[in-house]
């Protein structure tokens, strides 16, 4: 893979990807039910850039296709149509050790740490296969990156031949990220990476991909239904909803000035620890229900609980996302 | 109206006794919202399940006593508690998915609820105008529709609603809720958050609420008690705990959530991890993560202070 960046520093450009997964009845529900194949759009028309060094927010709340685009991105899924290029090469036509370059440059961290960890090999034994991918098998050059990588993400020696149910849910990611740290990546996408853990704990995680980012020259995909971790850590935020990005823009300038109906009313929804006096701020309340990425609408996806809809308009055309000031694009038809 | 006395609640496991709840005292008022708050394993949900005398096996309340309307519930038999629970104090869990029956229409198990609990006869049909009127209480639209549902054919802030219905079907002077808006995305928890708000300002409903989000306990809550393996570590009012927090810990919590609009502040970790139940160390539980911590922390139980009316601590920076 030749190291060629895009226009704009570009690592990896997204260009109207989609992800329908489609549910059969299977026979009975066929034959004696007449039941018809389901298709659910996960992700339904999305264009996305990460810019090289940078951390890129991706939020939304359940069913908002976070998951599915993040794990196109690290390859786990393939698309249904749309596609992903990484510094410039289409990921899924790469060869054979394109792929291999590929899983060197681009990791993935979960949500669960109880469950992304093999619960029957030792912490050793889960890093030095990510190293083996690499090509490094001495057992002595090994244990050196073990101990190393091990002590970065904040653990000790002693560790290494642990195996993880001896492990918090804050240590298991700490391991976690020390094997995506192990393929010596330069592109990681954390899927909610902090999610399952206590608030001190959260902090440590955050605290310590801060620092990594700074010491390997990373670059983030950051996704997560906690908008104060978002702001926290993200450069720039991209705001979906049901299969579609609906804002994105500096984090700064996103959450001063959320032009979107629906990042209005997520951000006025976050309880907040107040300043001096804890004031009851004024609330935006969404009416109307959630409609489920089965069978979706014509139209915008937020139309159903809008409180600004324009018209007609909102139930026919999916408005394109256009750009309202540097850097920031809106998805919606009351920008004419 | 509520009032607890050195609750204890102990687990009897294979690893050893876990003091889940060593000497807890809590007081609750009329119309009164109390948040809980603490991390995984600090003991907040088994207190409420506690109350009610709801503690699963291997756990069995040791000590105390729970004073509510003049009566030690923790005396209390089986079939007498059968009596407070649900209709003078109920319940809200956190998973409505896992706390409904799924066989079951939501229109039938709040019925059930009024079922129960009825202590005069009423007929049928008025029993069915009372759950849909619990069903519009709560905000849900066509009350007649929903109430023939089955759990999975609702959402989650749906589900939630209902398991609120349940809870207020009798009401209950208290409501104890074990992080019911955990499990539901941030625009849905604003709308159940709402809900409970109306509730206390309407009937006056006193409530404990359980939870780890800092941000609802700040903007629901009046009065805050901390929790720490099993312990309660400071209490005060909201306003003394978010803006004037006295133990480290709580110091720590607060300095180790990210706010919006507080770029520069950088967050600070509490180091460690949260101790082990099974093996606590003598004197403060804390200690080990504790960047104030003086040798004879270590040494015996430190007892809960009052530094002012409503405002305790146990610390020894404030002995």
């Amino acid at each position: 893979m030749e190291n060629k960046l895009e226009n704009n520093n570009v690592l990896l450009n997204i260009k109207n990807i989609k992800k329908y997964f489609v549910k059969s009845p299977g026979f009975f529900g066929k034959i004696l039910a007449k039941q018809k194949n389901v298709t659910l759009k996960a992700v339904d028309g999305i264009d996305l850039q990460v810019k090289n060094r940078e951390v890129l927010g991706l939020v939304g709340e359940s069913g908002s296709g976070k998951t599915t685009l993040g794990k196109m991105a690290a390859n786990l899924y393939v698309p249904t149509s749309g596609s992903i290029t990484y510094r410039g090469e289409d990921v899924h036509k790469l060869s054979k050790n394109g792929m291999k370059k590929f899983r060197n440059n681009v990791q993935i961290v979960f949500q669960n740490p109880y469950s992304s960890l093999n619960p029957r090999k030792s912490v050793r034994e889960i890093i030095a296969v990510a190293l083996q991918m690499r090509g490094i098998n001495h057992a002595i050059e090994q244990d050196n990156l073990i101990i190393d990588l091990i002590s970065r993400v904040g653990l000790t020696k002693r560790d290494i031949v642990k195996y993880p149910h001896q492990f918090s849910g804050g240590q298991r990611q700490r391991i976690s990220i020390a094997r995506s740290l192990a393929m010596n990546p330069e592109f990681i996408v954390a899927d909610e990476p902090v999610s399952a853990l206590d608030v001190s704990i959260q902090a440590q995680i955050i605290n310590l991909m801060e620092k990594l980012k700074e010491e390997f020259n990373l670059t983030y995909l950051f996704i997560a239904h906690d908008l104060s971790v978002i702001n926290y850590i993200s450069d720039r935020v991209a705001v979906m909803y049901l299969g579609k990005i609906m804002e994105i823009a500096p984090t700064d300038e996103l959450f001063q000035f959320p032009y979107h109906p629906y990042t209005q009313a997520l951000l006025s929804a976050i309880p907040t620890l107040g300043r001096k006096s804890v004031q009851k701020k004024k609330r935006i309340l969404l009416k109307g229900r959630v409609p489920t990425p089965i069978d979706l609408p014509p139209g915008c996806p937020f139309q159903t609980r809008c409180f600004a809809k324009v018209g007609k308009i909102c139930e026919e055309e999916m408005p394109p996302l256009v750009e309202v000031s540097k850097g920031h694009q809106i998805a919606c038809h009351r920008v004419k | 109206m509520l009032k607890i006395n050195n609750l204890c609640t102990n687990f009897f496991t294979y690893r050893g006794i876990v003091k889940a709840i060593d000497g807890l005292s809590l007081e609750l008022n009329e119309g009164e919202v109390l948040g809980l708050v603490g991390e995984s394993g600090c003991g907040k949900s088994v207190t409420l399940l506690s109350l009610l005398g709801l503690v699963p096996y291997p756990g069995k309340i040791t000590g105390g006593e729970v004073w509510f309307e003049e009566e030690n519930l923790l005396k209390k038999s089986s079939k007498e508690m059968r009596h407070f629970r649900g209709n003078k104090i109920s319940m809200i869990f956190q998973d409505p998915m896992t706390t409904l029956n799924p066989v079951f229409r939501v229109g039938e198990q709040i019925r059930e609820s009024l079922n129960v609990h009825k202590n005069k006869k009423i007929s049928k049909n008025a029993e069915k105008e009372k759950v849909l009127k619990l069903i519009k209480d709560v905000g849900l639209p066509s009350p007649e529709q929903i109430y023939q549902q089955y759990p999975h054919q609702l959402s989650g802030g749906m589900q939630q609603r209902i398991l609120i219905a349940i809870a207020l079907s009798c009401n209950p002077k208290i409501i104890l809720a074990d992080e019911p808006t955990t499990a539901l995305d941030v625009t849905v928890q604003a709308q159940i958050l709402d809900l409970l708000r109306k509730i206390n300002n309407d009937f006056g409903t006193a409530i404990i609420m359980v939870t780890h989000d800092l941000g609802v306990v700040a903007e629901f809550c009046h009065k805050v008690a901390v929790m720490y393996a099993g312990k309660i570590i400071e209490t005060g009012s909201v306003e003394q705990i978010i803006f004037n927090p006295k133990h480290p810990y709580t110091q720590g919590l607060l300095k180790s959530i990210p706010r919006i609009g507080d770029k520069n502040s950088k967050i600070q970790s509490i180091p460690g991890d949260v101790p082990d139940l099974a093996a606590l160390p003598s004197g403060c539980a804390f200690y080990p993560r504790c960047s104030k911590s003086i040798p004879d922390c270590q040494k015996d139980e430190i007892l809960l202070k009052v530094i002012e009316k409503g405002r305790q601590v146990r610390c020894l920076l404030y002995s």
